[in-house]
């Protein structure tokens, strides 16, 4: 009896204090929040003078800090390069990954900076999530359309299930172009005649110059 | 592990030792939950690392073989391609862009969109053609419906109220995607001065659009040219846009622009 009563504490115990399994949210409420919390970024710096440099920086930072919840970068990268992937020795990878997010922020949020000074204001019917389509318990897509200036754009993510992250995104399609098939594609193209080192140089070179680096004149 | 296993030897020990003590039943309960509630969070973590990370690397490789399943397109005017795309960015660069930007600065975005609206008005019978071609004869009657709606409905087409209403717009289709559904191949990977990306098929394609543009048959055929340089002004805005997008983000632009290309393309071809 006694004994008994020792497991039930210990099966209580266990109820009680097994940390729950990793967030349950399904795809859509992961962008659905993330669009949330971007739209709360946007109201934030609604009144905000963003043509002072430090504001400017500000709201590139909170963008930066929100989009690292949800954007898998690392696995981005990893897509991106491919076969290549295991050419990079591990400190390479991870300046590569540094790189590449340093690359799609300067532009993705430089972009959302012009959206921002020519619409009035950014509301959440801008961004209509339309569809979620699971291709299994790990893989999925959210598809939305965004209103600019009375075009619609199709964006896509292609997401997964990841054990402590939850749902987090792995690719963009922008009007159906996947972003990591494009860099993959280039990435391709760089390491048939560079040197993984030479790549990581290039991307350097790219993220300083703010633009594309003028690889053309180079060959 | 290791810290778990003298953990639960302990365990047992106490339990054997329950036996002695009226009240260890309880000790032994308390001291269960502590060793618990300590072990099983380490447990948890080092069982979620193990089959997470394997699980995980499945996965990746799952999503490695989607990438790699998708071909690419044959380059081989690789050499002359990449001399016209270098000549195409300086033209987009030092002419283009700035007309465009002087363009946009002129005309406000609304008039555009209205002109954009109308020439697409106006050149449904290319796109009701190739759905028929394309063995869609429902998207050809959506076509003309949506041309009579946006002319009577939208001041001859300036608005597009037929776009709102999602039946009447079937996807756009021209000349170059009935050539892929009867089973032309793509062919290699063209860039032609001024006008950009494309393939042997798609420049084939295009030859058929020319063909089927109304504007064409004109009996003012100098206004004809006239409405047809209008127009391309006026796309010019969203094509340098996304010329522009394609450099800011691309490392090697040449290729992120060939791949967009031909990504677009094959999307157009399967809807």
């Amino acid at each position: 009896m006694r004994i008994s009563l020792g497991f039930m504490l210990v099966l209580l115990a266990a109820v009680l204090f097994i940390p729950a399994p990793a967030t349950a949210a399904s795809p859509q409420e992961a962008i659905e929040a993330y669009v949330q919390e971007v739209l709360q970024v946007f109201q934030k710096y609604s009144d905000a003078d963003l043509e002072s440099e430090e504001q400017r920086k500000a709201f590139r930072q909170d963008l930066s800090s929100v989009a690292q919840d949800v954007f898998a970068y690392r696995i981005m990268v990893r897509m991106s390069l491919g076969r290549h992937w295991g050419d990079f020795t591990q400190k390479q990878q991870e300046q590569m990954v540094q790189l590449f997010v340093r690359v799609i922020e300067a532009n993705y949020f430089g972009k959302l900076l012009e959206y921002m000074d020519q619409v009035e204001s950014v509301s959440r019917d801008m961004i209509q999530i339309t569809d979620e389509i699971v291709f299994s318990s790990r893989k999925a897509e959210v598809r939305s359309i965004i209103h600019y200036q009375d075009k619609k754009i199709p964006v896509n993510y292609r997401m997964l299930s990841r054990q402590e992250q939850g749902w987090q995104v792995y690719d963009i399609h922008v009007e159906d172009v996947s972003l990591v098939r494009n860099y993959r594609s280039q990435f391709q193209d760089l390491l048939n005649r560079k040197s993984p080192e030479e790549v990581v140089a290039t991307m350097q070179r790219k993220v300083e110059e703010g633009e594309a680096p003028d690889v053309l004149d180079s060959e | 592990m290791c810290s778990i296993r003298s953990r639960q030897s302990h365990f047992q020990a106490k339990e054997a030792s329950s036996r002695a003590c009226p009240w260890s039943g309880f000790f032994v309960g308390i001291v269960c939950c502590v060793i618990l509630v300590l072990a099983v969070p380490v447990r948890a973590e080092q069982e979620d690392n193990g089959s997470g990370a394997s699980a995980e690397d499945e996965l990746l490789s799952e999503l490695q073989q989607d990438y790699a399943s998708q071909p690419g397109v044959a380059d081989p005017l690789e050499p002359y391609n990449r001399a016209v795309f270098r000549f195409n960015d300086g033209l987009y660069t030092y002419v283009l862009i700035p007309v465009s930007d002087g363009y946009k600065a002129v005309v406000p975005e609304p008039f555009r969109q209205g002109m954009d609206n109308v020439f697409y008005n106006v050149r449904f019978p290319g796109r009701m053609v190739n759905h028929l071609l394309q063995g869609r004869p429902l998207r050809s009657g959506q076509e003309i419906a949506g041309f009579v709606i946006n002319t009577l409905f939208g001041f001859g087409g300036l608005l597009d109220p037929a776009d709102s209403i999602s039946w009447l717009s079937p996807p756009e289709k021209d000349t170059g995607t009935t050539l892929a559904t009867w089973g032309v191949g793509q062919g290699v990977y063209i860039v032609w001065p001024v006008l950009g990306p494309s393939t042997l098929r798609s420049s084939a394609g295009m030859v058929g659009d020319y063909f089927l543009d109304p504007l064409l048959y004109l009996e003012d055929e100098q206004l004809g040219w006239w409405l047809t340089g209008a127009d391309n002004l006026n796309n010019l805005p969203s094509m340098m846009g996304r010329y522009q997008d394609m450099k800011d983000f691309g490392i090697e632009p040449y290729s992120s622009v060939k791949d967009g290309y031909i990504q677009y393309r094959r999307n157009k071809i399967r809807k």
